[in-house]
């Protein structure tokens, strides 16, 4: 069969974009795919600049890949990934997930005339737009769900898996730049009864209003987390045993002094807290540095609630004498 | 495993220092400038022993690895690897004549990479006399925890690798990077029927 025929129908039912261009970049062709979407007759702008015809294409950018073509004899692409699109087309997806233009992956191939031995460059241009759509859902999805593995269902702060590898993580930064690193445990008085006054929902209700409350009390480079039960955590990157303490207190005071509105009812909740800082000669791993906030956290509770507690190792002699 | 015999190896070597050269040629020409480029050392080796080999290289290495397929006549066909160290490729930008801020770091290696690996191809296949398609290089890995892996998916693809260690000194900068081609058995069969011909005409 004769087949020659077959290629300019085929082009103009093409679902992708042909676009010929000269050496000099004129244009010499496009087909139906890129007529339509321009709405400009290929007879109007036929051996005119192709800069002048599409105005937003990247000049500087396009001539050094068109030469590139020419010179090496070989084809060179362009992936939406990387630059969005070539020739600022509308796209036809009714649902256009945010892109007002036709994402494309292009392939730039050198053609040459098979009597004159002119040289062309022709653009094959596909409609990436529903992959480039799908790819953005994909990463959205990923991103929530790399989220809500981090965070704790209730309190919407970070749960402790994360959190204890956060820990971890600052430790070995704090060690290796030579930074002070703290840490905050601390704990709802009298949870249990709160849970009763209030029955399990006023119980949870306050654990979440305190954890967002605060939250927004604490820098964002520290790190609050639900360690368990009522039980917190926060990270202090970059802060010392005195600075640590400040907060400590700050956050104390303030919850403290929050009052709560749960059915009509006001509810006062309070803390104890227990600050520790990182010793890198005596904490070998992250375990040894949240015992010692535990105890200061233990001894703030020995010592009447509602109150913070500097770690110092004095605090273990003690700890041995109440407890005997 | 199929093997080259030292014959085989010989002439592919030979065939390869030409091809790298029509390549460097052309690239000269194309960036105005002068390259010197070494004779490319090339190895045949089981494609399932190159991802170990690899990481082990590149272990402590920020590197990138784009891979680009080819496609020719007469069963010619497989997969090109490149792998850039990045610490030695700070000057893509000036190398390729781009405007540092027009263009994106994944963009300038994808489009070197198509270049050395198409010139280069073109290069090959021509004395093969066979013409190749291309499709768009891609940029598989960033980390070089995921190297290994990624290698190991491709090479299950794929039986022999030929692995050409590459040099291209640009002027005033230089860049490295490894090229692997990855390419099945059948292909391999048709090359070495190639080299056999190619040796008896000698």
């Amino acid at each position: 069969m004769d087949a020659h025929w077959l290629a300019l129908p085929i082009l103009n039912q093409l679902n992708s974009g042909v676009l010929v261009l000269t050496t000099d970049y004129t244009i010499s062709y496009y087909n139906q795919f890129i007529e339509r979407r321009l709405g400009v007759p290929l007879v109007e702008v036929r051996d005119r600049c192709v800069f002048d015809v599409f105005t937003d294409l990247p000049e500087a950018w396009l001539t050094r890949k068109l030469d590139s073509v020419v010179a090496l004899n070989a084809p060179t692409f362009s992936s939406w990934e990387q630059r969005p699109y070539i020739v600022k087309l509308p796209h036809l997806r009714p649902v256009s997930g945010g892109t007002d233009y036709m994402m494309q992956n292009c392939t730039m191939l050198p053609l040459q005339h098979p009597k004159t031995k002119e040289t062309f460059v022709c653009l094959l241009i596909e409609d990436a737009t529903d992959v480039s759509i799908y790819q953005q859902e994909l990463q959205q999805n990923m991103q929530a769900l790399q989220q809500a593995n981090r965070l704790d269902g209730l309190t919407k702060v970070l749960n402790r898996a994360h959190w204890e590898e956060l820990l971890q993580t600052e430790m070995l930064r704090a060690k290796r730049y030579h930074q002070p690193l703290s840490l905050i445990l601390f704990d709802l008085d009298k949870f249990k009864q709160l849970n009763d006054d209030y029955g399990h929902l006023g119980g949870d209700f306050v654990l979440i209003e305190l954890a967002s409350f605060i939250q927004s009390l604490l820098r964002e480079s520290d790190y609050l987390g639900r360690y368990g039960g009522e039980e917190f955590g926060i990270i202090l990157p970059n802060t010392a045993l005195q600075g640590a303490s400040e907060v400590a207190e700050r956050v104390c005071k303030a919850v403290a002094e929050h009052e709560l509105l749960f059915n009509q009812r006001h509810i006062r909740a309070t803390i104890s807290l227990g600050v520790a800082e990182l010793n890198t000669h005596r904490h070998k791993d992250a375990h040894d540095l949240l015992q010692c906030a535990d105890i200061a956290l233990y001894v703030s509770k020995r010592q009447g609630r509602n109150r913070s507690t500097k770690y110092h190792e004095q605090l273990q002699d003690y700890l041995q004498k109440v407890n005997s | 495993m199929v093997r080259l015999t030292p014959d085989q190896q010989d002439a592919l070597q030979e065939l390869m220092n030409i091809a790298m050269g029509g390549a460097s040629d052309q690239l000269a020409r194309f960036l105005n400038t002068f390259i010197h480029l070494q004779v490319p050392a090339i190895q045949v080796v089981e494609a399932c022993s190159v991802p170990e080999q690899l990481s082990r290289t590149y272990i402590d290495n920020d590197i990138r690895l784009v891979s680009q397929g080819f496609m020719g006549s007469a069963g010619i066909q497989g997969e090109a690897m490149l792998l850039y160290n990045m610490a030695s490729t700070h000057h893509l930008a000036a190398i390729l004549g781009y405007q540092q801020d027009d263009t994106s770091e994944s963009e300038m290696l994808s489009d070197i990479s198509s270049i050395l690996t198409t010139t280069f191809l073109n290069s090959l296949s021509a004395q093969l006399d066979s013409s190749l398609s291309y499709s768009a290089p891609r940029i598989l890995s960033c980390q070089p925890t995921e190297l290994k892996q990624r290698l190991t998916e491709l090479s299950e693809r794929w039986t022999a690798a030929l692995q050409v260690n590459i040099h291209y000194q640009v002027t005033d900068y230089a860049f490295d990077c490894e090229m692997i081609l990855l390419i099945p058995g059948s292909a391999l069969a048709t090359l070495q029927q190639r080299l056999d011909h190619i040796l008896q005409e000698f």
